[in-house]
This record gives structure tokens, C-alpha cells and sequence, in this order.
């Protein structure tokens, strides 16, 4: 299978419309299927939007002390973007083009003893398909 | 004895049913009703008039002087109300009597010569079967003027539907519940007129500052409709829109999961599972999806918890009409193994759940094992995997596993036969492939999300009938009664007891589920006194126990109620440990353990880390309840069923329970979910 035909196959949220598309790749689908590591699915090309949960609720997420702090950690460029519901914050990081820079900065955030957790914000999907086209 | 006396007077009340029976349908039904449905049918029966019809045989006097000739016979004084044309009069009665009385009274009338008959004006009931062309059972429309084309074989197929006509028999809902809709927003289709409550869009720009996914060219604001969620062929793949990796025109979800929710009945189009409710439209999904941060905004908002919203187009304070369903038909695959619900998901669920609210989930449409999915892995929600229109599971794309609650139909792009059309779950559209034409058409679509709209459907009936219902109380009810497709008498009573148990295999019974809502059950509270569907135990490590916390068992019902396990069961079952006394008394140190009405016994549980990030099980309480109990109307606090015997007296309750034998009409299994997170360690790869 071609790593774009990988990617794709990663990507959905049903195989079985992958399966329509490309019935030959049936079968390598099913071999490839217990390995598939897919790629995070960063919200944007450079930026990726993350979740911070500190664990003081009084900290106060956007000084230019505690951006610097977090971009240091993340060693990536930290925005704040708004406060979330429950006590959260969100933040973009850029300049995360490789996965590997995101998962690194994620993990290195998340270690931070001021932080309760830290996560992409990632992208949920409907859960359906279409039927056979609407009427 | 109470018992004894209880199950005569069950069948006393029986037997005026049938007297009652309004129309030679419901008669014939009665032979082959299952027990459920003729203990609803013994409650109607108890109904009272105040009116009798007397058709006289001839005109020669008038209504108001006959009225008071029959009285002699009558033996109580009757008031003429009006003439009902042809000889048939409406005649008053001094007060309200049952229906059996009054059926008796009617005959000495007739024992009159002047009259031809006479019968009690019963009070009708709807025998609820919609008029909508898509709720005719086995019949395809497919002309241009009727945009239906295809049939809900989900809400009434006899073997793969979800029983819906008999529970609409019981209720077709309350225009109190408020449903939220956490979609991709909800139109203003005519199916729909009436069905809304306040919504609002939740969707904020682009982590680019592009409003890319929120597709209305703005960020959070008050509109809640959907503008479309196309996505054309040269965005495929690219920016925001890089997981979704095909054209794709607009599938108007939210809208066709609220029309299976909500939908009017009798008219032109469909007939939803409410028929009262009101939709609250909480748009976190956009083109391609929407962010966790906006759906869990969304999901707090909805229940009227805070939130930060647009300050120039603020959302509404809902604090006082919060939803109490939430349907979540969305969702992502993991992309670790093993995989874990997010913390922040996992987050907003418990402020949810805390507020008495049912979450309910779609398990995902990746053909996994759901545990790997978010939400449908997340502690406290009940996760709904998919059926077919032969009663089969969706093998082909539904979720599945040990975090699965029970199915329901999902449908399916084809059948056997390969005819395609008839297989998928027919709702409410709209024909435009961009932005809506607003046609109130009607589409067919199949996935785990309607699925999850069937079950939040069935819900939002059973608050219809006990408002109270607590998140715990709500999925074990759903389970317990749940039916599988292949033996309609097999139900989900034992789902959850046994570890990795095939829940899935179990689709929602709407009118079983509904009639359960009635009944009597056990309470689970805190140490407060607050309703518990949920215990968090934060962020532990790993080998290293938490404090107990401490679940509060009490009887509030009027009856003795036998436990007959508590145990652990789940994804992480390995992971918590309960000791209880709910266990003890009642025998020499174990189960069964009858628990006397009034009284209450105690489990503590405890966390202790086998494994990283979020660990869920849920804490199950298996317990007997006695079935006809609670049909004959009987509530919490209504403890005698007619026979003057002193059931609800306790001390004595526990005795008579355990000569009863509990015939274990009905198995609940009351459950609170465990939550717990353990911190991974920072990896410096």
C-alpha cells in the first residue's frame, strides 16, 4: 500500500468506504490494519491547537512570563488562545510541522509540575455515512 | 401475604382491562401481550370516569328528563350534559368512579326498557401509530411530491426495531426534557416546528485564525442552524480539513439526528421517538469535524453550567431548562494502543453527569474495539453500538467490545439481497449538497451516530415517565431491558455481570425501557445525600491505592429489594476493588442480601493504578425487582398494592422478600462508573 494510500486509510473514520474506493487494497488493509500508527491529525499545516489544565486554577495563562515558560518547554511558538470551560486553557503551537516536534513538546508540557494535563485538541467526527446519496 | 395479595389484586385489575379494551384491535391483542404491556394495559384500566353514553330507543322525551328518570335505577343522582345526536345522550355522574363501577352502573341502565344501550364514556387513550408515510412498516414512497422514499424499520420491525409504537402507548414524551444535540447544528425543518429550545454555535475559528471549519464565516454566536459541512474536492486532504480526505457533500447530521430524536408525528414526513421534547441545538462540528475544546464548551453549556461564550452574541443562561439527555454522535479512533479517553472529555462528562444529565455516545463507526474510541471509551456515558435491519450487529463498521451499553439500529448500505435504500435510518434532511435548500426533505444515512439518537430518543421517554431518573438508573434500565434480535426473550439482564459480556448483542426495547422507568429501584448516593452516577478518583499512581470513597445503597421504594451481586466490571476492572456491607446482613456473610425498604448499606471502593492515563469500570449492583409492583402504579412511597397488607413496613419487608423468592422479572443492574487517571511520564523521544 502507498504510505498516501496509508495516510488515507488512517484518516477515516470508516474503512468501509475506503474499501469501495479501492477494493484491491482490501486485503493489505486487513494485513496493514494491527499496525497502523496513524499520523496526529494537526489541526492546520504549522499550528496545532492544544488543551492545558493547570493545576493552580488561579494561574493566569497569558502573562508574558508563563508564555515564555511554555515555549521554552515546548521549545515551539506558544500563543494563548482563550479559556476553555472546566478551568482549562487553550494554547497554539507552531512551528510543530513534525509530528514528532508536537509529540515532544506535548509530552514535555504535560511533565511540567505545574500542569495537571496537557492534550491536542483534536478533531472529532459525525459518526455516520451516507446511504446512497440524498433523495 | 402481602405478596399474595398484591398479585390478586394485579389480577383483578387484569381482568378490567379487558372490559375496558377500546376497540376490537386492542382486544385481539391482549391474548399475545407481553406482560409488560398488560400490566400497562391493568393501569389504564384503573382509570376512573365521570360520564356515562345512554342511547335511548326512542325521542319522546328529552335528555334532561330522562336523565333524572334513570336516576331511580342509577341509584345516584345524573345531570344531562348534552345531546350527542341520534337518540345518544351524555349524561354526568354526581362524581368520578372507576371504570369497573361505572361499567356496572351502565348495565342496570340497561335494564331499563327505554334504553337501547348504555356504556361509561371511557377515557380514551392514543393507541399511538403515527400517520407519517415514513412510519408505515414495509411500504417504500418514492414519488416526486413525497420525498419519502424509505421506511423507520427501526422504530416498529418485529425483529430488529425498537418497540416504539407499544411505548408510545405509555408516553410519547414531555415537553419539559430538553435533548441537547451536540452536532453539527439543527435546521429549522417543519418536522421540527415548535421542538426548539435555545441553541447556540459553539464553533471558534481555526487554530490559523480561519473560520475553515465553522464554515458560517464567524466564530461563536447565537445561530445554532447548520450551514453546511461540505467539503469540496480541492480541500480534501489539505489544512483544517486534513483528516478528511474525500469530497463530501453536506450531511445535515444534526438535523437528522434530532428528526430521529424529535421528529413530528403525523404529517408528511417521519415520526420521531418524542414526540414533546425540545431539541437543544449545540453546534461543536463543523466542516470536517469539530475540536474537542468546542464540544466539551458545548456539553457544559447545554446543562447550564458555565461557559465562556461570545461576549457580543452571548449564549443563553439555560441554568433553569438544562438538558437532561445529551446525544454525542461523534468520535475519533485512537491513534495509540491501548488508548484512553481524553482528560478533558473525560472532564466535561463528570461536570455533566454530576448535574444529573445522561450522556449518551455513538461507539464509532472505525470497526474496533470501542475502547480505543473517544467518547465512547470515556467513563459515565453509555456508548451505543449499531444493528442492522435483520437484527445482526454491524459487523461492517460498528465499534465494539467491553466499553460498549447496548446497541441499536444503525442500518446498513445494503441487505442480503443487495436492495439497496431500505437499510439505513431514515430522518429528516434537506436536499442541498452545500448550503441547505431548507425543502424539509427526508435522507437515509447509516452509522453508530443514529444509533446513539435512537437511544437518546428512548431516554428522553423514560424521563417522560420519572423525571428523577438518575444517569446510573437510566443505562441499567436501558440494559436490563434491552432484547436480542435473535430470541426476543432473552434480554440484557445479566449485561455488565460478566466480564467483556457481549452488551452489543442487546438492542434498546423503547416500550420495555419505558414501563422500567417506573419502577421501583435502589438509590445510589453520596455521603451528602446527592444522587451518584459517577466516582472520580483523580489522578493516582501506579501500585499505589487511593482512599475509599464511599457509595451510599438505600431502598427509597416501597418494597424489600434483594442484591444479588456487587462486583467490578468494565475495560479496567482490575483496577478497583470494592468491599460492601450491602452483602452481609442478609445471610451469613454474602449474596443474596434483601435490603428492607427505608434502609440503605454501604460499598466502598478503591483505585488502585494497573495501567496509564484514564482507567474506567463501572461498580455493578445487580439487584431482583419485582416487575408488577411498580406497573401497577406503585412509586417510591406507595408500598400496599390493595391488599391492606403491611409490606411497607420495615423491619418486615426483608422476611417477606426472602419467602417470595423474587421472581427475577426484572434484573438491574445499577451501576456507577469508576474514573481514574494515572500521569505518564513525560517520554523524550
Amino acid at each position: 500500500m502507498a504510505a498516501a494510500d496509508m495516510i488515507a486509510f488512517c484518516n477515516l473514520r470508516n474503512p468501509m468506504k475506503f474499501f469501495s474506493k479501492s477494493l484491491l487494497a482490501f486485503a493489505i488493509v486487513i494485513v496493514s490494519i494491527a499496525g497502523c500508527v496513524c499520523a496526529a491529525s494537526k489541526p492546520g499545516n504549522d499550528v496545532a491547537q492544544i488543551i492545558v489544565k493547570f493545576k493552580d486554577a488561579n494561574t493566569e495563562p497569558a502573562t508574558a512570563a508563563i508564555l515564555k515558560s511554555l515555549g521554552e518547554t515546548a521549545k515551539l511558538k506558544i500563543r494563548h488562545v482563550r479559556p476553555m470551560s472546566g478551568g482549562a486553557q487553550i494554547y497554539t503551537l507552531s512551528g510543530s510541522g513534525e509530528d514528532a516536534a508536537l509529540a515532544r513538546a506535548m509530552a514535555q508540557i504535560s511533565a511540567r509540575t505545574d500542569v495537571e494535563y496537557a492534550e491536542i485538541d483534536r478533531k472529532l467526527q459525525p459518526q455516520k455515512e451516507n446511504l446512497n446519496g440524498k433523495q | 401475604m402481602v405478596n399474595n395479595n398484591r398479585k390478586i389484586g394485579l389480577a383483578i385489575v387484569f381482568s378490567v382491562a379487558i372490559a375496558a379494551s377500546l376497540s376490537s384491535q386492542a382486544q385481539s391483542e391482549i391474548d399475545h401481550t407481553p406482560k409488560w404491556l398488560r400490566a400497562s394495559l391493568a393501569a389504564r384500566a384503573a382509570q376512573s370516569t365521570d360520564r356515562l353514553i345512554v342511547k335511548f330507543k326512542d325521542q319522546t322525551a328529552s335528555g334532561a328528563v330522562r336523565a333524572s328518570t334513570l336516576a331511580v335505577t342509577a341509584g345516584t343522582t345524573l345531570r344531562h350534559m348534552r345531546s350527542l345526536g341520534d337518540r345518544v345522550e351524555l349524561i354526568a355522574l354526581p362524581q368520578s368512579i372507576s371504570n369497573d363501577e361505572a361499567r356496572k352502573m351502565a348495565t342496570r341502565i340497561e335494564a331499563d326498557p327505554t334504553v337501547e344501550y348504555a356504556e361509561p364514556d371511557y377515557k380514551m387513550f392514543p393507541m399511538a401509530t403515527p400517520s407519517d408515510p415514513g412510519f408505515s412498516p414495509g411500504i417504500n414512497y418514492g414519488t416526486a411530491i413525497n420525498p419519502v422514499l424509505l421506511n423507520q424499520w427501526y422504530l416498529s420491525n418485529s425483529v430488529s426495531g425498537i418497540n416504539a409504537p407499544a411505548a408510545w402507548d405509555i408516553t410519547t414524551g414531555s415537553s419539559s426534557t430538553v435533548i441537547a444535540v451536540i452536532d453539527t447544528g439543527v435546521l429549522q425543518h417543519s418536522d421540527l416546528a415548535g421542538r426548539h429550545a435555545a441553541g447556540y454555535d459553539f464553533i471558534s475559528a481555526d487554530p490559523n485564525g480561519s473560520f475553515d471549519t465553522a464554515n458560517d464565516g464567524n466564530a461563536r454566536d447565537s445561530d445554532a442552524k447548520d450551514p453546511g459541512n461540505w467539503v469540496t474536492a480541492s480541500e480534501a486532504g489539505t489544512g483544517n480539513f486534513s483528516s478528511c480526505t474525500f469530497e463530501t457533500p453536506s450531511d445535515w447530521h444534526g438535523t437528522h439526528v434530532a428528526g430521529i430524536i424529535a421528529a413530528n408525528p403525523n404529517n408528511d414526513n417521519i415520526a420521531g421517538i418524542n414526540w414533546a421534547a425540545k431539541i437543544r441545538s449545540v453546534r461543536v462540528l463543523g466542516k470536517c469535524g469539530g475540536y474537542t475544546s468546542d464540544i466539551v464548551d458545548g456539553m457544559r453549556w447545554s446543562v447550564g453550567l458555565s461557559t465562556p461564550c461570545n461576549a457580543q452574541d452571548p449564549c443563553a443562561n439555560v441554568s433553569a431548562s438544562p438538558a437532561k439527555i445529551l446525544n454525542l454522535s461523534l468520535g475519533i479512533p485512537s491513534e495509540t494502543t491501548p488508548a484512553s479517553c481524553t482528560r478533558t472529555m473525560q472532564s466535561a462528562i463528570n461536570d455533566v453527569v454530576a448535574t444529573g444529565a445522561t450522556i449518551i455516545v455513538a461507539a464509532g463507526n472505525s470497526n474496533e474495539d470501542a475502547t480505543n474510541s473517544v467518547p465512547a471509551n470515556c467513563g459515565g456515558v453509555i456508548s451505543v453500538a449499531a444493528t442492522l435491519i435483520d437484527g445482526n450487529f454491524a459487523s461492517t463498521y460498528s465499534n465494539f467490545g467491553s466499553a460498549i451499553s447496548l446497541s441499536a439500529p444503525g442500518g446498513s448500505i445494503t441487505k442480503a439481497s443487495g436492495d439497496v435504500g431500505q437499510n439505513g435510518i431514515l430522518s429528516i434532511n434537506d436536499r442541498g449538497d452545500t448550503t441547505a435548500l431548507n425543502d424539509n426533505s427526508t435522507a437515509s444515512l447509516f452509522g453508530t451516530s443514529f444509533s446513539s439518537a435512537i437511544v437518546s430518543g428512548v431516554a428522553s421517554l423514560m424521563l417522560s415517565v420519572n423525571p428523577n431518573l438518575t444517569p446510573a438508573q437510566i443505562k441499567a434500565i436501558l440494559q436490563a431491558t434491552a432484547r436480542r434480535p435473535s430470541n426476543h426473550a432473552e434480554k440484557g439482564l445479566d449485561c455488565g455481570l460478566i466480564p467483556n459480556h457481549p452488551c452489543q448483542q442487546y438492542v434498546v426495547d423503547a416500550a420495555a425501557a419505558v414501563t422500567g422507568a417506573g419502577q421501583a429501584m435502589l438509590s445510589l448516593l453520596d455521603r451528602n445525600g446527592n444522587p451518584l452516577s459517577l466516582l472520580d478518583f483523580g489522578t493516582g499512581q501506579l501500585g499505589v491505592p487511593s482512599t475509599a470513597q464511599t457509595i451510599i445503597v438505600r431502598n427509597n421504594s416501597g418494597a424489600t429489594i434483594r442484591i444479588s451481586n456487587v462486583l467490578v466490571a468494565g475495560p479496567h476492572l482490575n483496577d478497583f476493588t470494592a468491599s460492601t456491607t450491602c452483602g452481609i446482613a442478609g445471610g451469613p456473610g454474602g449474596f443474596p442480601f434483601d435490603l428492607s425498604s427505608g434502609l440503605e448499606c454501604e460499598i466502598d471502593v478503591t483505585f488502585t493504578a494497573k495501567g496509564n492515563n484514564i482507567r474506567t469500570a463501572d461498580i455493578v449492583i445487580a439487584t431482583n425487582v419485582d416487575l408488577p409492583v411498580a406497573l401497577t402504579g406503585s412509586g417510591p412511597t406507595t408500598s400496599s398494592g390493595g391488599g391492606g397488607g403491611g409490606s411497607g413496613s420495615a423491619g418486615g419487608g426483608c422476611t417477606t422478600g426472602a419467602t417470595r423468592g423474587f421472581d427475577p422479572t426484572m434484573l438491574l443492574l445499577l451501576s456507577i462508573s469508576l474514573i481514574a487517571t494515572v500521569r505518564r511520564r513525560a517520554q523524550n523521544n
